[in-house]
This record gives structure tokens, C-alpha cells and sequence, in this order.
């Protein structure tokens, strides 16, 4: 019976603490926008949201997009976007870089749950590259989810779109500022 | 003369017992708990709220919860019920409104888990970076007594404030059935309990099979 329990009891240690190594800061924000820009990284810009841009935020994160104003990073044709968003219960720090119309990269920066930390592997991500934005607020590519992390897939599908849509109306403003 | 030696089903026939008497505790949750669930709109016990404090306690859900009170110039930020207010209007989820500063032209809120950027108006411009580092929490220099807010703040911000029905005895049950009452580490108790229950029901088929067998022996 002692050493039925001793084997159950070395189990569940092993379970708890194989949990833990999933959490943890994968990438910092400012490698990731080395890895994006290179070595001239250009100064945060700040796009102040208009109520339509409100509107749609909403409908492709499915609650409110906080705040008035996001922050972002551009150069020539090029933009970086780093947006915390809810996997099932802490957020995920999820960064986007979108070039000309289509998603360049995406980095899974900061992970905090337990479970569906697999979306920060290269075989899930590599699936963004090249997506584009398709109405009404879809991804031009189908993704491929993962078992089991259902909740982060999600999460970053939406970040993802998000981005997509925000270069869209930054582009559009630094062409109407242009001379 | 020596009694022949014991075969494997009857050196395994005492764990069987063993592994009953302790899974049998489980086995009252858990049949308990799923009778009444499979029964949940007929108890209406999705419409039958907790009243009880420790049990709200569990869940963390405060009937009397702590304020913050913060003042610059005009604008008052509240922290309450784990939401931030500007001057009265709910803005976003704030942990616990650990301290407010002056951030060049903005307004920096520092809750226990996230920083916020506000406009001097209080409007919400954006989440502090998680990527840096939170600044460290100064002199409290602009909080107030929580007697000092506006009274028709206040008033605004408990009509905003959680609903005393906001955790319904379906909830309790479902969380008792899968031992996540008890945080994750209950769950994984349950799920050894779960375990248990598949060796009890294998070995208690092996067993009665190994006696048939030795019964038609006999005859």
C-alpha cells in the first residue's frame, strides 16, 4: 500500500511541475521588433481609434478593444503590433508584423496559462504567413488548430486579423498625410 | 501440510478492497453531485444564487469590497469591486487601484496586475506595455479617504458594482463534481480518484471472472 501511494504520489509532482515550464516570457518587445525592423527599430507611433475602428474591434475580438489609442511600430510599408489578449483566463502577449497586406510574422511574446502554450511553436505560426485580411474581418488562410488550446488558437486568430485591420487604416492615413 | 500458494487474483482481491474503501468517499461526491446536476433545470439551481459569505469568499467575490480613492485636480479615479472609475464611469478591470501617477501629460493608474494610461480627463487610452516594467509605487501623494468622493460618484459606482447574485448553486456543484472547487490541484485529485475507479472496476471483473471460472471447476 506505502509504495502504491509513494508511485502516486511521485505522479502527481511530476504533473504539477511539468505545468509550470509553460508559462514565461518567450520573447522580449524589444527582440521582437529587432526580429521585425532589424537593427533601426523605429519610435512607437500611436494610432487614435475612430469610433468605426471601435466598432470593428469589437466584432473581431468579441468584447471592446480597450483604450482610445493603440500603440505601434512602422517603417516604409512595414508594422509591428503587440496586443494582449485573453486565452482563457490570463492573457497571452501576442506580437504581429504585416507587410504591405499580408501578415509577415507572428510571435507569441508573453505565455501565462498552464495549457495551449503549443501556439508558440513555428508549425502554428508559420501558418499566418502571407494571410491576408478578407471581409467581413476573416483571415485569407485557413489555420489549422491544436487540441487542446482551442482558447490561444483563438486568441491569436484574432490578434492576428486585428493587426491586419489596423495596418489597413494606418496605411491609409500615411497616405492621405503624405505630401 | 502447506495451503497452496495464492494465485494473482486473490493476492489483488485485498487491493480491491483497499482502493474501494478509499475511492468510496469519492464515489458519494461524485455520484451525489451528478444526480443533482442531471436534475439542474428541474432544481432550478442555475436561478438559486449562494448566499452564504464563506462560500462567496472562496470564489473571491467580496460583498463589501475595499475602495481606492485618487484624486488630481478634477479628476477622481476609484478603485472598486475590481473595476477602475474616472469621476463615476466604469472604465475597465482594475485588480486593486494600487496607485495613480502623473506620466508627462497622462494620467498612469497602476492596478495590482496592469498599469493604465488615462488622459487628464480620465479618458482610457491604453494599457500600460506589459513588456515594461511597471513604475514603482510612489508617496500615494494624490490618494483621498474614500469619505472624500463625490457622493454622486459614489452612487454611480455601486449601481456599476457586482450583483449579489452573481454565483448560482449549479456552479458550486459542477466545480464539487470535477474537484476544481479546490483549484487545479483538485482536479488532479479527482482525476486520480477517476483513475482509482478504472482499476476498481477492471480488477473487480477479473476477480469475479477468476471465481466463475474456479466455480465451474468444482463442479
Amino acid at each position: 500500500m506505502k509504495s502504491v501511494l509513494r508511485v502516486i504520489s511521485v505522479m502527481f509532482l511530476l504533473c504539477g511541475s511539468g505545468l509550470s515550464w509553460a508559462r514565461g516570457v518567450y520573447l522580449t518587445e524589444e527582440a521582437f521588433l529587432q526580429e521585425a525592423f532589424g537593427s533601426r527599430v523605429p519610435t512607437a507611433g500611436k494610432y487614435w481609434l475612430t469610433e468605426a475602428d471601435r466598432e470593428t474591434a469589437e466584432k473581431i475580438l468579441y468584447h471592446p478593444l480597450p483604450g482610445l489609442r493603440v500603440r505601434y511600430w512602422r517603417q516604409a510599408a512595414r508594422s509591428a503590433w503587440i496586443f494582449d489578449e485573453i486565452g482563457k483566463t490570463e492573457p497571452i502577449t501576442i506580437g504581429v508584423v504585416v507587410e504591405g497586406q499580408a501578415i509577415r510574422q507572428v510571435q507569441i511574446l508573453e505565455f501565462r496559462e498552464s495549457r495551449g502554450w503549443e501556439v508558440k511553436y513555428p508549425f502554428f505560426r508559420d501558418q499566418f504567413v502571407g494571410a491576408t485580411l478578407h471581409a467581413p474581418q476573416q483571415l485569407s488562410k485557413n489555420i489549422d488548430g491544436i487540441t487542446g488550446a482551442t482558447l490561444s488558437v483563438n486568441a491569436v486568430k484574432k490578434v492576428a486579423i486585428l493587426a491586419l485591420y489596423l495596418h489597413e487604416q494606418v496605411m491609409a492615413a500615411a497616405k492621405e498625410a503624405a505630401p | 501440510m502447506n495451503s497452496p500458494a495464492p494465485s494473482a487474483r486473490q493476492r489483488w482481491l485485498p487491493w480491491h478492497r483497499r482502493i474501494g474503501v478509499l475511492a468510496s468517499a469519492f464515489v458519494l461526491v461524485i455520484a451525489s453531485t451528478g444526480l443533482l446536476l442531471n436534475h439542474t433545470e428541474d432544481l432550478r439551481l442555475d436561478e438559486r444564487y449562494v448566499q452564504s459569505p464563506w462560500l462567496l469568499s472562496w470564489y473571491g467575490i467580496e460583498e463589501n469590497a475595499a475602495v481606492q480613492v485618487y484624486q488630481l485636480g478634477s479628476l477622481w479615479l476609484t478603485g472598486y469591486g475590481e473595476t477602475l472609475f474616472a469621476n463615476g464611469e466604469a472604465l475597465v478591470h482594475c485588480g486593486e487601484l494600487r496607485d495613480v501617477q502623473l506620466h508627462g501629460q497622462e494620467v498612469l493608474a497602476l492596478c495590482v496586475d496592469k498599469g493604465w494610461l488615462l488622459s487628464p480627463k480620465g479618458e482610457l487610452l491604453e494599457p500600460w506595455p506589459t513588456s515594461q516594467p511597471l513604475p514603482p509605487e510612489m508617496s500615494h501623494h494624490h490618494q483621498r479617504d474614500a469619505s472624500q468622493l463625490p457622493v454622486q460618484q459614489w452612487a454611480q459606482i455601486q449601481s456599476h458594482a457586482s450583483p449579489p447574485h452573481s454565483l448560482h448553486w449549479e456552479r458550486i456543484l459542477l466545480d464539487l463534481h470535477s474537484g476544481r472547487l479546490f483549484g487545479s490541484a483538485g482536479v488532479w485529485v479527482f482525476d486520480g480518484a477517476a483513475l482509482l475507479f478504472i482499476f476498481l472496476a477492471l480488477s473487480g471483473v477479473w476477480v469475479w471472472a477468476g471465481k466463475r471460472k474456479a466455480n465451474r471447476e468444482v463442479l
